[in-house]
């Protein structure tokens, strides 16, 4: 689904406050993942050469209405948004950018409620929250979260990125994981598979 | 005359007596967590406005009865609903609003905070919440990857409840070896472990 809206999803984003003068990792299909940051960092990001992704829910002193929503898109070019609230995304998808909507996977009872209250629209993928429980899921559940999915939070040793990168499109890590899992056998041999799959 | 729930001492250890407690989320499921040999049966999803007839018949059973004050319908999470559970017979209620801790314990129920594991940098805030109301009880959810971040928790002297896709007696098993007291599965296979 990115591809079709002409957006690259990095399989890696290093999640960032982005106030200090930050880049992806050279080398590796990786990215930025803005959160709990601010307008001034966002500016400061806006327009590089790199792929960045903004959690609206998380820079403060922006709303996640409708001017928000063309602000980061269309003003500041941002082209992969995660939102909590399903109308936020759809706003988001329709501006032309890769929305992704938060689903808080703490129990199986919560997710399927979430997934069925708040069904996403077309064009909207999901962020899974925390992304450690991917692979715990059933293989019922993962195929109720829209694709793309991304995996975000508390996926730290290099087994369990490796476990999350099977069954997630990408994957947010801190830079500490992010050092660990560039030395990791386990990662190396993913790239590979997925290489191999491309290929 | 008014129930009195057990002291969380009580609870906690025929919560650990069979330490699968039956998480329910309908009527019918309920009925059988009743049929169960766990001598705690949590209620996730049900009208909290209607749950005193339930909660009788698990104690005609001997069992005891915790509920999800954040989950059932028709109850506000605040002072008044957890005045209401009591006087329903609830002998426990899980939240994961701290400031509802002292309000429970006030009515002689089990407190029991959940504290979401879902990023790192969220995790102190839980904690200090935690620490500030004093819960007798933590529920860790997702339970199954406790595991994976015991050592991310710090020490917080309390009895950990895990829940959330906990799914086979080997997931059970990890859990109660990091030290959890008892997990909380709707997996009603699981509820007769160790037996299972």
């Amino acid at each position: 689904m990115p591809e079709k809206l002409g957006i690259h999803l990095p399989r890696v984003f290093e999640a960032s406050d982005g106030r200090a003068d930050c880049e992806p990792p050279k080398g590796g299909d990786t990215g930025i993942l803005l959160r709990d940051t601010s307008l001034a960092a966002l500016m400061v990001h806006a327009g590089r050469g790199y792929a960045v992704a903004v959690d609206i829910d998380s820079v403060e002193g922006l709303s996640d209405d409708g001017a928000a929503c063309e602000f980061l898109v269309l003003r500041l070019g941002f082209r992969i948004v995660l939102a909590h609230h399903p109308a936020t995304a759809a706003t988001i998808a329709e501006l032309g950018a890769l929305a992704l909507l938060r689903v808080f996977a703490v129990d199986s009872t919560g997710l399927r409620s979430s997934l069925e209250s708040n069904p996403p629209g077309a064009g909207i993928g999901s962020v899974v929250s925390p992304g450690l429980v991917l692979p715990h899921l059933g293989a019922d559940e993962l195929a109720l979260l829209p694709r793309p999915i991304l995996a975000y939070g508390l996926i730290d040793r290099p087994a369990d990125i490796a476990a999350c990168m099977r069954c997630a499109d990408a994957i947010v890590l801190s830079r500490g994981a992010l050092a660990r899992a560039r030395t990791s056998k386990a990662l190396a041999e993913i790239a590979r598979e997925a290489q191999q799959t491309a290929g | 005359m008014k129930y009195t729930p057990p002291d969380p001492s009580t609870f906690l250890s025929r919560l650990a007596a069979f330490p699968c407690c039956p998480a329910t989320t309908t009527g019918e499921q309920f009925r059988r967590a009743l049929a169960s040999k766990s001598e705690v049966v949590l209620i996730l999803r049900a009208n909290g406005l209607d749950l005193a007839p339930f909660i009788g018949q698990a104690h005609q059973l001997g069992k005891l009865v915790a509920v999800h004050l954040d989950l059932v319908s028709g109850l506000r999470a605040d002072r008044a609903s957890v005045q209401w559970l009591a006087e329903s017979g609830a002998d426990a209620v899980v939240s994961s609003r701290g400031h509802l801790m002292a309000a429970i314990r006030h009515e002689r129920m089990t407190a029991i905070q959940r504290l979401l594991l879902v990023r790192l940098t969220h995790l102190s805030t839980g904690v200090a919440s935690i620490r500030r109301s004093e819960p007798d009880i933590v529920e860790v959810l997702p339970g199954v990857v406790l595991p994976q971040v015991r050592h991310l928790l710090p020490e917080l002297g309390l009895s950990l409840l895990a829940g959330g896709f906990v799914r086979t007696t080997d997931d059970v098993r990890a859990l109660l070896e990091c030290g959890a007291l008892a997990v909380t599965s709707s997996k009603e296979e699981l509820w007769r472990f160790p037996y299972a």
